[in-house]
């Protein structure tokens, strides 16, 4: 997937005051930091973030970031995106510059790939368990997303972290974790179950009604 | 129904509910969820009746997470009993719901199951909630 890049300008105003402020104008404030960077508050437009998030901006994700117009872009990587707990509109980012020699811990995007036998055949359905793994890696190593085969897990089986073939880095979640996990069907518990509160419901009716 | 088993005190204040559902705002668990957009005590009984509304849609299986758990209690006095003598009798359980709090997930079905089973979890509840996917979340 091509590199997103972002613009974003230098401001001077600071707290939740100039912040909200800025947000009602438009912008999303946000900091710039690194290892050999010293902090910088920033802001972006909210209309590039959003278009940035539809072209698959995402935690975890390097974008390239140019600070002012003067300056050259730098890679850096989203490392916290706050956002609005009613709405879903960000409120504020944080953006890591990173360095090419420098390994990085980030959290990334577990996809399953594949229909499962025990779906298939044996009518169980499939659980993702875990969303997102924790992994280091140099930076031009850091995947979108992790893939987990999924295909040949039969009903009552599990995948673990383990599991997962990937070698550009480590992955540091526990590899006894369960990913994906096929659960057998429940078909029958759940209808005597319904059948018997609807019996349930009958009776109580007939005997109201008796009295 | 749900409902705490043991408690250190019998009664509550009743509370405000201001401000926003900071935690429990996200989709942990399913792919799928309600989100409250108001807020609202929501009881055992009604946690129940969507819950009920939710796994009858979902026959076929998946699986269904509540993310709310009624421990407040909500006392009454009873019926035609002058102002006074102390504070009534403890009747029912509430969750304390603030908007943005993520009510239930539901994982393992096709997305318009999940979102119609939901919207029906929605309408057993008092209060205004919006289905949430993963992919909403810009993950």
């Amino acid at each position: 997937m091509e590199r997103i890049s972002l613009e974003v300008q230098p401001r001077t105003g600071l707290g939740k005051g100039n912040a909200g402020k800025l947000r009602r104008q438009g912008f999303v404030p946000a900091i710039v930091y690194g290892k050999e960077t010293d902090p910088e508050s920033v802001s972006l437009e909210e209309k590039a973030l959003r278009s940035a998030l539809r072209k698959g901006l995402r935690l975890g994700r390097l974008v390239e970031l140019s600070v002012g117009t003067e300056r050259t872009p730098s890679v850096a990587l989203l490392r916290e995106m706050q956002r609005d707990p009613v709405t879903g509109r960000p409120v504020h980012l944080d953006f890591q510059v990173v360095l090419a020699t420098q390994e990085l811990v980030v959290d990334v995007p577990l996809e399953l790939q594949g229909i499962p036998v025990g779906v298939r055949e044996e009518s169980g359905h499939l659980e993702q368990h875990v969303w997102r793994l924790k992994i280091k890696s140099l930076p031009h190593h850091i995947p979108d997303h992790l893939v987990l085969d999924v295909g040949g897990l039969r009903a009552g089986s599990s995948l673990h972290v383990s599991d997962i073939a990937w070698t550009d880095g480590a992955i540091l979640s526990d590899p006894t974790l369960a990913v994906a996990s096929v659960a057998r069907p429940r078909i029958e518990a759940v209808a005597a179950t319904a059948e018997e509160g609807e019996q349930a419901v009958t009776e109580e009716t007939e005997s109201v009604q008796g009295s | 129904m749900l409902a705490p088993s043991r408690v250190k005190y019998r009664k509550q204040q009743r509370g405000r509910m201001r401000g926003k559902a900071f935690r429990g705002s996200s989709l942990d668990f399913g792919e799928y969820g309600l989100k409250a957009l108001e807020p609202a005590w929501i009881t055992s009984k009604q946690i129940e009746a969507a819950r009920v509304a939710v796994t009858r849609r979902m026959r076929r299986g998946g699986k269904v997470w509540i993310r709310i758990f009624p421990d407040k209690p909500v006392s009454l006095k009873p019926a035609e009993t002058r102002m006074g003598k102390g504070k009534g009798a403890p009747e029912f359980w509430v969750a304390v719901v603030r908007p943005g709090r993520i009510m239930f997930e539901i994982e393992g079905v096709s997305e318009d199951l999940a979102r119609s089973a939901l919207e029906l979890a929605a309408s057993k509840l008092p209060l205004k909630a919006k289905v949430v996917g993963r992919q909403d979340l810009g993950w």
